[in-house]
């Protein structure tokens, strides 16, 4: 029985490797090779010319700079704002405990708009800084009733004694709560960073410094083509010559390596986290 | 809790460094580049001929593949020449429409725009005054060579005029005969070797020959067209002198629909035949460019419609791993009827704009820049950079570069991306640009060679446009749901599925009932109106 398991599991794990095993076959091979489709799951030949052609990109080590910056700086304004928030909110003894709550949920519903949100963003002063990178994603209402739920599963005997010891709010949350929730903190953490990482859109619509781009904007301009309406005659001119498969393959290897190394070490509070709405106190 | 509050002072203070710093750069910035355009316009108004009298920053919203810093070769001889320092802002090419509506929409335009689609925007929002009117200057003799450019290319004036009467765009423009485009291209070396001619008289000679390939190479299927059912239909029908859509006769001088027309439906049996005898690639709605090359390179594929320039790519790309004589150029397309129809070229206006926006504080000025692209001392610098410095041109048009760019005849050069000869920067592609950048590679001037021997290329043909929007929306409203239901239905007579002698009684009725006699129209009203005002 165990062995059916094991080689069910072991399926999987072949069908969700594949993908990356192939796409670094093909970002090392001989593009020659690649073009001819003899590169299916080894590596034939060995070229790290897409990988050249990447890191010669003028821009592309300041765009990972700024990827690591606004990942990391994006990721703890999220886990900042939303237990300073979250916190209160999980007190009973807060009494526009609901109403507030109401308010941040009704933001879940409702969005702005691109353009109204963007025209926000420019009265702030926020267009083309590194502020609208990390700074409006850092508060939503998801992650709060996320946060709230757990900080709310915390005995409420463990503030309490603190509370007679002389600790302040802010000293229970630091010194009690947070530690505590090391699980949600993780979930929340990871998410946010692998949204931050990933995100492109923020940095197509507000940012107009090219030193300012993530490197997910080299990335899409190495990945997606463009699409041309090809009934016009003359059309076809305005094609953009298309990256070959191993400079394509290369800048998915380059970009997202980094984001998968973080999974293993946070994974053990990731599986926990994630019980968090299914554990009711 | 030290910690805690230490962390909390310090973002604080993170906070309104980031804000009082931005806001005092802002500033002053603001105020001098504002005197300076105050100083500036006063040399202008005198008549000095200056593209910029005073040293100026601008920002100019393109696409690139690999983005640009401002450094680049193009922006130095831009500034050298003009006094205009550019600070480009790229995207991508497929993000590009979402930035530009953006833009558009929250009114925050760059002083300079690359219009892609330039008569869709330009016609709709110069009007509503999100671009600078050129037409005062052009009355006013400040866009000469623009206006000599346009000139030289008819319709090209009333291509760029919208609807109001009013130009806004700077379209580009192609100074040749003919740019070529799409043909046959064919395995040259195969065809070599095995005694074909690469010069079919008819489409059956063309048949004949795709059977003797498929006997010598049976696992191949010699026609192979990428881009999609449209692409293969539509370049089979071109060359019978019709079309899968609404297109203009030129021998009737008016829009026609081409499904109706017997020539439609005898590429239709056409494409059947290749098909069902194992001639025609069976994946034709879905070959992707990395399956296109590999049948390509793998004796798999041998007479297609594409780019000539795919026959230089392919080698660039394969290396040393290319077959030993691979060669794939151009091949004569058959005649129909005893009449060749010559291959679709490139030749005065394309609807590929640039405009100033009208929130610009250097609009004397950036008209003035648009007007230089278009002068001989532009057009050069914006195809090979600085005289004497980037390039050297001898009396006969060689141009010789001085700097080690990367371009297709010198793919190993280490300036890359000089942003020289950018179709998102450039107004005009003269032949020089086109013996310099396109002719280098040996398939393409083989190919072009052979075009010109045999004279298979045709005439530069213009789409009419709608001064009226909503009937611009009916016909494309119309016309996608007929040319939906058409590809459809050619489709299933090209695999067997439906027989062509359904075409008359069923395909063309429901065509009819779908509205093709209104598109009809609204097509030669707008025709009309844009060529015979």
């Amino acid at each position: 029985m165990l062995s059916v398991v094991y080689i069910i599991l072991a399926i999987v794990v072949l069908v969700m490797l594949y993908p990356f095993a192939y796409v670094m076959s093909v970002s090392i091979s001989d593009p020659a090779e690649v073009i001819a489709g003899r590169v299916t799951f080894y590596p034939k030949g060995f070229d790290l010319g897409a990988y050249k052609t990447m890191i010669d990109q003028p821009v592309f080590f300041s765009a990972y700079r700024n990827t690591i910056l606004y990942t990391a700086l994006g990721t703890f304004f999220t886990l900042f704002f939303t237990s300073i928030t979250a916190y209160p909110l999980s007190k009973d003894k807060f009494q526009m405990r609901a109403f507030i709550s109401k308010v941040y949920i009704i933001t879940m519903f409702m969005g702005g708009g691109m353009i109204p949100t963007f025209l926000a963003y420019k009265s702030l002063h926020l267009l083309d800084s590194i502020w609208v990178m990390v700074l409006p994603g850092a508060l939503t209402a998801w992650n709060i009733i996320l946060m709230r739920s757990f900080f709310r599963n915390i005995p409420e005997t463990l503030s309490e004694s603190a509370y007679i010891d002389g600790a302040t709010e802010s000293q229970i949350l630091v010194k009690i709560i947070l530690p505590l929730s090391k699980p949600i903190l993780a979930t929340i953490g990871l998410f946010t960073a692998v949204g931050i990482w990933n995100d492109y859109f923020s940095a197509l619509i507000y940012l107009n410094d090219v030193e300012k781009y993530p490197l997910q904007m080299i990335l899409r301009s190495i990945l997606v083509a463009a699409t041309v309406d090809l009934s016009d005659k003359g059309a076809y001119a305005e094609l953009t010559h298309s990256a070959t498969e191993s400079l394509k393959m290369a800048s998915i290897a380059i970009t997202t390596l980094p984001i998968m190394c973080i999974y293993p070490f946070i994974q053990k509070y990731f599986v926990k986290g994630l019980m968090v709405g299914s554990i009711k106190g | 809790m030290k910690r805690f509050l230490v962390l909390f002072v310090a973002i604080i203070m993170l906070f309104v460094s980031g804000c009082s710093s931005k806001s005092n750069n802002a500033e002053p910035s603001g105020n001098s580049s504002a005197s300076t355009n105050e100083q500036a316009s006063d040399p202008n108004a005198s008549g000095a001929e200056k593209i910029s009298a005073k040293p100026i920053e601008v920002t100019w919203f393109t696409t690139a593949n690999t983005a640009y810093t401002g450094d680049e070769e193009i922006f130095k001889t831009i500034q050298k020449y003009t006094n205009i320092k550019i600070k480009p802002i790229t995207v991508a090419r497929a993000d590009y429409t979402e930035k530009l509506n953006t833009m558009i929409a929250s009114g925050e335009l760059p002083d300079l725009i690359t219009l892609y689609d330039g008569q869709k925007y330009g016609d709709l929002y110069g009007p509503q005054g999100a671009f600078v009117d050129l037409t005062p200057y052009m009355e006013a003799g400040k866009l000469d060579s623009y206006k000599a450019m346009l000139e030289k290319y008819p319709p090209a004036m009333d291509l760029t005029r919208s609807p109001n009467g009013k130009y806004y765009g700077a379209p580009r423009i192609y100074d040749v005969p003919y740019r070529v485009d799409e043909g046959f291209l064919a395995r040259s070396d195969i065809f070599a070797k095995h005694n074909l001619s690469m010069k079919p008289e008819t489409f059956d000679d063309l048949y004949t020959t795709l059977v003797e390939l498929k006997k010598l190479y049976p696992d191949s299927y010699p026609y192979f067209v990428r881009w999609g059912t449209s692409h293969l239909v539509g370049n089979q029908a071109y060359f019978r002198g019709t079309s899968n859509s609404f297109f203009i006769d030129p021998a009737e001088q008016k829009y026609t629909y081409g499904p109706e027309s017997q020539a439609y439906k005898d590429t239709l049996v056409y494409l059947n035949k290749l098909y069902s005898e194992g001639l025609l690639n069976p994946n034709f709605a879905t070959i992707t460019d990395a399956e296109w090359n590999e049948l390509l390179a793998t004796n798999k594929g041998f007479v297609t419609v594409d780019y000539p320039q795919a026959g230089d790519e392919i080698i660039q790309q394969m290396g040393s791993k290319i077959q030993q004589g691979f060669e794939f150029t151009s091949m004569l397309q058959p005649a129909y009827n005893n009449n060749r129809v010559g291959t679709v070229v490139l030749s005065g206006y394309y609807q590929s704009y640039r405009v100033i926006s009208n929130q610009s504080k250097y609009k004397d000025e950036l008209v003035n820049f648009l007007n230089w692209t278009y002068s001989p001392e532009g057009i050069d610098a914006m195809q090979f950079g600085i005289e004497g410095e980037s390039y050297e041109k001898s009396s006969d048009g060689v141009v010789k570069f001085l700097k080690n760019f990367q371009t297709a005849a010198t793919p190993n050069g280490t300036i890359k991306n000089s942003g020289l000869n950018d179709q998102g920067l450039f107004s005009v592609v003269h032949q020089d640009a086109i013996n310099n950048y396109e002719l280098t590679g040996a398939a393409m001037k083989k190919s072009v060679a052979f075009m010109e021997e045999n004279q298979a290329f045709g005439k530069a043909t213009f789409n009419a446009k709608f001064s009226d929007t909503n009937e611009k929306k009916e016909y494309t409203d119309l016309k996608t749901a007929i040319d939906t239901y058409v590809e459809e239905a050619s489709v299933n007579v090209i695999i067997g599925k439906q027989s062509i002698d359904t075409w008359d009684s069923k395909v063309i009725p429901q065509v009819k009932k779908l509205g093709s006699d209104r598109a009809l129209e609204l097509i030669n009203k707008a025709y009309d109106e844009t060529f015979k005002k």
